[in-house]
């Protein structure tokens, strides 16, 4: 489904930072993955290349083994609208517009009957529990609900990849939980394939797979097994040894 | 929510920052309208007056086309500037170009029909009122209530195709197309402004200079100080402002003691940012107003022209009799008749001249005699002169004229084909320029009764000699009417064949003043409310610039008010903030505009400095009107986030 390979990438500056090194990897069709890595280590970065917002340095990304940076602008876009769904770190929403229409987005541009986008809205909505706040705009509404609200409107058109920076970041354990819950619900029913920045080791623990990063290069990757304790207790373990409590870390934001 | 409904969400619920580009283009839409209005007249195609208003008003419509397309393509550019944050957003969610586009011209359509249709709308319902006030500016008694199609239609092209044109270029300036730096938008982390120490001495050298060859402009360099200054100054208003502006509040920031006291620091620091920021809507704002009060000040000061008029014209009434005049009697007996029914009393002085050439450069030259000239003389309270028989003395052709023989006076003269040589010896009092078709001397009476005239065959309009016939008046403002039926007669004849003259001429001040009165109320009229699209534009330049930067000045309040910054502190520094954004630019505007005035009063012989002083004020007091609403709405609008 995804395949990485040997993919760099350089910000161009004053000094020239090499934010991403040299990172391969494969992913199958209707796999949860999970990144982490201490702040700064190139996570974002890695998951925007992914997204098609911005292009690597050097090497290869291939979804559905078709390189979208070789698209077409026309096709690319197309690409975008029907194959990803992405959820920013900061979320991204639309002032002008209600947290309904924020959601039904990825449709406005399809085109498709309004009908349709209210009935996909309800059964969105209802997942994520933000039935209560579609009329609202979005700055009358709390973190947590906006994220939520990016969550629907990245898997509104049921994307084939999913690509979520941090979106349980601003929930609490209990919110965090649910939106993990939908978000493994949507990768089981859909067979939607989901890549997810997380800094917490709880909403990790869902993935099938968790890919370490630091300082750019793949650090280590842990596979779920049976059990899920197990599989916590690791993940808290490698996150001890890139440094760092998995506390602090998620308390840190860049925007 | 369909496509369409995206687009009007966008405009709609933005309302708060395009309203003012809104207005202005409404307005612009209503000045169009109101001038097509006065165009498809159908009363304006009777009179000289009104045609050459109806001239005047179709440049006017050029001018508020060019600078509306100017306008609105700038504020259309800076509103979509503001926006690569939202379009990279939609990018990613898989808008294409072509979406984007169409998104992009559709919320410009909107705003331009809803702007057209309030503009015009207005026009109609208050038609009759625009029409009875420019009736009223422009001395029109008799302009009714008159509404048809073609007004209507040509604004609604005009401005249709305006905006169509707009909103399909307008897409081309997202250039930008890597999605990233589009998401980054406006939070990209900006650049500390930089100033050259030698573009910044090189910029106040610079306007010294053009204020200095405003200042010392006369009558006969103005159009070439024009095209010096104008530019210039225009060049030197931008790098003022993105240059020099800059170097000022670092110099202020680098004294510690003023920069760390209060508030200072945070009004500072954020003002070296806006004003890089800020750099080029200054200048925008400067430049437009700098028209707008040139525009007005310059008629509005035209319209106070009596006194000169009264210099000009030193007898009310003045009739020329050519060789050939046979009602000669008869006319003078009209001006006496009209002139007592009207109840006027008058001195009537008359003279009769003789013509020769000069030696040197073979041109007429009108003779008078010592002694009619101390007649006139005596009736208008000037100095009698002695003329010798060997002397002369040149009579002015012009106000203007009598300085220049000031200036480079002749010396001498010989008179053909008479042979006879004479020293010139001054400069006579008596202005009667408009009367002789040439230049004039008095000689001594001996001197006037042995000469011949001589009448040049050759010259196709020969300068003959002539009688004139002068009526003074005190009340000369009220003789407008006297000798109708002359001058009716002499515009009769013009209008039937322009080549061929009656062998009569004919004025009254009164009427003179009324027409040249009326042709500047016509000027005025325009330049008003040209001058008021421009000025309103720069308002709205003013104020997106302010809304556009809203939210994240709000983050930055935000931000600092949680550190302790109290509401009276808060509120002093967005004051000072918005009275500098408010001010400077209208401040430079004054400026430059004073040392316009200064080079315009070059063309004046009475002083504009009262009229032209009006003005200014007047648009100061506008400008502070303006200041104290949108400061209210500001402050409203920042505190909303505050608790
Ligand atoms: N536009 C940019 N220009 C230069 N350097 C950048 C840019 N964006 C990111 N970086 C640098 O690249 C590195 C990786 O950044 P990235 O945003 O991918 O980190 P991250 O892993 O997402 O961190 P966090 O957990 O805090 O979100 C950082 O050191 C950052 O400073
Ligand atoms: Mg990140």
């Amino acid at each position: 489904m995804l395949s990485v390979k040997e993919l760099t990438k350089v910000y161009e500056g004053k000094i020239a930072h090499r934010a991403l090194e040299n990172i391969s990897f494969e992913v199958s069709e209707g796999e949860f993955i999970g990144i982490m890595g201490p702040s700064g280590s190139g996570k974002t970065t890695l998951l925007n290349m992914i997204a098609t917002i911005d292009r690597p340095t050097a090497g290869e990304i291939l979804i559905d083994r078709k390189n979208p940076f070789e698209l077409k602008k026309n096709d690319l876009a197309t690409f975008r609208r029907r194959e990803l769904g992405f959820v920013f770190q900061d979320f991204n929403l639309l002032e002008t517009l209600t947290v309904e229409e924020n959601i039904v987005l990825p449709l406005t541009l399809e085109r498709v009957s309004v009908k349709i986008m209210k009935e996909k809205v309800k059964t969105v909505a209802k997942k994520l529990g933000i039935e209560s706040i579609l009329n609202k705009r979005t700055y009358e509404v709390s973190g947590g609900q906006a994220q939520r609200t990016a969550i629907a409107r990245a898997i509104i058109h049921s994307p084939k990849l999913l690509l979520a920076d941090e979106p349980t970041g601003n929930l609490d354990s209990k919110a965090s939980k649910d939106v993990m819950q939908t978000l493994s619900n949507i990768n089981k029913e859909f067979a939607t394939t989901q890549l997810m920045v997380t800094h917490d080791p709880q909403a990790a623990s869902y993935c099938q797979r968790v890919i370490f990063i630091k300082d750019g290069a793949l650090y280590n990757e842990i596979h779920r097994g049976d059990n899920q304790k197990t599989y916590y207790q690791s993940i808290l373990d490698v996150l001890s040894l890139l440094g760092g409590e998995s506390g602090d870390l998620s308390t840190i934001r860049d925007l | 929510m369909t496509f369409r409904q995206f687009a009007i969400y966008n405009v709609v619920r933005n309302k708060r920052t395009y309203a003012a580009y809104f207005l202005s283009s409404a307005f612009s839409v209503l000045v169009f309208f109101v001038y097509a209005l006065f165009i498809f007249h159908p009363g304006v195609n009777e009179g000289v007056t009104k045609q050459i208003a109806v001239e005047g008003m179709k440049v006017a419509e050029y001018i508020i086309y060019v600078f509306s397309f100017l306008f609105i393509l700038y504020s259309v550019s800076a509103f979509l500037k503001t926006r690569h944050r939202e379009f990279g957003i939609l990018m990613m969610h898989g808008m294409s170009r072509r979406q984007l586009n169409s998104l992009v011209f559709l919320e410009n359509m909107l705003i331009g029909f809803s702007s057209m249709v309030v503009g015009i709308g207005f026009g109609i319902v208050f038609a009759k009122v625009f029409l009875m006030l420019g009736a009223h500016i422009m001395n029109f008694v008799d302009l009714p209530f008159y509404l048809s199609w073609k007004p209507l239609i040509l604004t609604l092209v005009a401005f249709f195709v305006l905006f169509l044109v707009i909103s399909t270029m307008t897409p081309l300036f997202i250039r930008s197309s890597k999605l990233i730096d589009l998401l980054k938008g406006t939070t990209k982390p900006r650049k500390e402004p930089k100033a050259s120490v030698i573009v910044s001495l090189l910029t106040a050298a610079a306007l010294v200079m053009a204020y200095y060859l405003s200042v010392t402009t006369t009558t006969n360099n103005i159009g070439q100080r024009l095209l010096m200054v104008v530019p210039l100054t225009i060049v030197t208003t931008y790098f003022l402002f993105s240059q020099l502006s800059i170097f000022v509040t670092r110099l202020l920031k680098r004294k510690q003691n003023f920069y760390l006291r209060s508030t200072n620091m945070i009004t500072l620091s954020d003002l070296a940012y806006k004003m890089k920021d800020n750099a080029r809507m200054f200048f925008l704002v400067s430049i437009v107003s700098t028209v707008a009060f040139c525009a007005i000040g310059s008629f509005a000061a035209m319209k106070s022209m009596d006194k000169q008029f009264a210099k000009e014209f030193p007898f009310a009434i003045n009739y020329v009799s050519k060789p050939g005049d046979q009602a000669f009697h008869q006319h003078v007996q009209t001006i006496e008749q009209d002139l007592t029914a009207k109840h006027l009393s008058y001195k009537k002085v008359s003279l009769t001249t003789k013509v020769q050439d000069s030696g040197k450069t073979k041109i007429p030259v009108t003779l008078i005699s010592v002694r009619d000239y101390n007649r006139f003389a005596q009736v208008l309270g000037f100095s009698p002169l002695e003329v010798k028989d060997d002397e002369a003395y040149v009579v002015p052709t012009s106000i203007d004229g009598a300085k220049e023989l000031k200036k480079h006076p002749i010396r001498s003269t010989t008179l053909e084909p008479s042979g006879k040589a004479l020293k010139i010896a001054g400069v006579a009092n008596l202005v009667l320029y408009k009367y002789f078709d040439s230049n004039s001397l008095v000689v001594s009476d001996a001197v006037f009764n042995q000469l011949q005239s001589h009448v040049n065959k050759d010259n196709p309009y020969p300068t003959t000699p002539v009688t004139y016939v002068g009526y003074k008046v005190e009340d000369w403002k009220a003789t407008d009417g006297i000798g109708a039926k002359l001058s009716k007669n002499i515009r009769a004849q013009f209008k039937k064949d322009p080549e061929t003259s009656l062998p009569y001429k004919y004025t009254a001040a009164g009427e003179e003043y009324k027409l040249s009165e009326q042709m500047y109320s016509i000027m005025f009229f325009i330049a008003l409310l040209i001058g008021a699209v421009f000025f309103i534009a720069a308002g709205s330049f003013l104020y997106f610039r302010l809304y556009a930067d809203l939210e994240r000045d709000q983050r930055h309040y935000h931000a600092i008010t949680k550190i302790g910054l109290t509401n009276k502190e808060l509120n002093k520094t967005v004051t000072i903030q918005l009275s500098l954004l408010f001010f400077v630019p209208i401040l430079v505007a004054v400026i430059h505009s004073a040392f316009a005035f200064v080079a315009l009063q070059s063309l004046f012989a009475v002083s504009i400095f009262s009229a032209t002083l009006w003005v200014l004020l007047f648009f100061i007091a506008v400008q502070i009107i303006y200041f104290f609403l949108i400061r209210f709405l500001y402050l409203k609008h920042l505190k909303a986030g505050i608790v």
